[in-house]
């Protein structure tokens, strides 16, 4: 099971005063809503196999201007590849994305034709690879820690993409919101979540900020830095 | 040394002594001890062969000197960068690429790190030497896979002449690909793609004989040797 760090009244304040600061300019950068910019790689976690739709505005009402492909699953193996997609926006979970491509060299198959356009997902469907070995209270580097493996692992392994979904982007940095209940127990137990990660949302959830997200799907990223110590 | 087709107690013998001669004292000590241990044979291939793709031409041997078996699994690997990810091989609007020695790769993705501080990604091999590797947990592209527990060197090809060697200025990255470079499952031979930014790949026709090959051990030492 996951379990909570304590953290001290001043790491609080810090990050309270953190998070306020980047809040101000996320909404500068917007007048009317929490959008805001960024440049991340996304994998589409759809298994509907009608695929997911790709709207013309950032709400569950607007025009559909498209599909994206569902993941594909290998029949021997069960090896699952997903959909690609360009992340440069995000607004109140909801996602501007572009250059959806499928990834013919997984599949083995040739490519499968869907949307490529921009237009807006649900942040549901839409997951990354992060290698960092830290998540912070907010997309900085300095922002306070609040999450991280008890054995300083990276966060890329095929169990946290899975247990994660987008929940908001800036810069190069994606917020993602893990369920404890799609995470499997061995890692869950060596998981460390402080009590903000948890904060506003429903028992067994918790979001991070984390960067070092690594785009391609069938290896890893070798030029993102070292982990944090 | 070619290994395919090599008597098993001959490989053994020439895997482990490069083992003792070439790997950490903690490698040879493990070897001596009967630990398992997995030795990457490198031959210098350039990232542009294969379109780019990478190539299956290195070798991984498991050596298992547990109570006296020294047994001995050769398997197909990759162990340098394809082009397909190099910055140098996107294409520009005006037609052909970013550089032109690389208008024969099938680019896929940008990854790399610039290292000598020329506005171009660099892509990077690991270097040679011994690595403590250890299981991922949660396992990684929906397999089991291996990962560094310490920071690992990387070479890069800052001149991107598709090698990593000594015409190469700031070549050593110290820093940059963390514990990045692992062993996973790489494309299946027949596709002719290894996957390989910079990981240890073994195609995935071979790699559920390597995984067999290795038991349910966690951690290992890969002493990583570049050859001719």
């Amino acid at each position: 099971m996951a379990t909570d760090r304590t953290f001290k009244p001043a790491f609080r304040a810090l990050a309270a005063l953190v998070a306020l600061t980047w809040a101000g300019t996320a909404l500068a950068s917007s007048p009317t809503s929490a959008r805001s910019q960024c440049e991340i790689g996304a994998f589409v976690q759809e298994t509907d196999p009608a695929g997911l739709n790709v709207r013309a505005a950032p709400n569950a009402k607007a025009k559909i201007l498209g599909k994206l492909l569902p993941v594909h699953v290998d029949p021997e193996q069960g090896y699952r590849t997903r959909a690609e997609v360009e992340v440069v926006a995000s607004d109140n979970g909801w996602f501007l994305i572009r250059n959806a491509r499928d990834n013919a060299d997984m599949t083995g198959q040739p490519e499968r034709p869907m949307y490529k356009g921009e237009g807006w997902v649900s942040g549901s469907r839409l997951i990354v690879k992060s290698q960092a070995n830290v998540g912070r209270a907010a997309p900085l580097a300095s922002a306070p820690e609040v999450l991280r493996f008890r054995d300083g692992d990276t966060f890329d392994s095929s169990a946290m993409m899975d247990g994660g979904r987008l929940a908001a982007c800036m810069g190069k940095w994606a917020q993602v919101e893990f369920s404890e209940g799609r995470l499997p127990a061995e890692i869950r137990e060596k998981l460390q979540v402080s009590p903000p990660a948890r904060q506003g949302l429903p028992a067994g959830r918790f979001r991070a900020w984390v960067d070092k997200i690594c785009d391609l799907q069938e290896t890893s990223c070798s030029g993102l830095g070292g982990d944090a110590p | 040394m070619r290994l395919q087709g090599t008597p098993p107690r001959s490989s053994y013998a020439y895997c482990a002594s490069l083992v003792l001669q070439r790997g950490s004292r903690a490698a040879a000590a493990g070897l001596r001890e009967g630990r398992l241990t997995i030795v990457g044979l490198r031959r210098d291939t350039s990232t542009l062969d294969n379109k780019g793709r990478g190539v299956y031409d290195d070798d991984i041997v498991v050596l298992n000197g547990a109570a006296g078996l020294h047994s001995v699994r050769v398997f197909p690997a990759c162990t340098e960068p394809g082009a397909q990810y190099s910055q140098r091989a996107k294409p520009v609007a005006s037609g052909g690429r970013v550089d032109p020695r690389y208008a024969g790769v099938t680019f896929k993705k940008i990854e790399g790190a610039d290292v000598n501080g020329d506005g171009i990604l660099d892509a990077g091999r690991l270097r040679a030497g011994t690595y403590l590797f250890a299981e991922k947990d949660g396992g990684y592209m929906d397999a089991r896979a291996f990962q560094s527990l310490s920071a690992q060197v990387a070479e890069r090809d800052t001149n991107g002449d598709g090698r990593f060697n000594a015409s190469d200025p700031n070549r050593i990255d110290l820093k940059g690909a963390g514990t990045s470079m692992y062993i996973h499952r790489g494309g299946i031979q027949a596709n002719r793609n290894t996957w390989s930014a910079g990981c240890q790949t073994v195609p995935d026709n071979r790699y559920g004989a390597f995984l067999a090959s290795l038991g349910r051990i966690k951690t290992f030492h890969y002493v990583l040797i570049d050859g001719d």
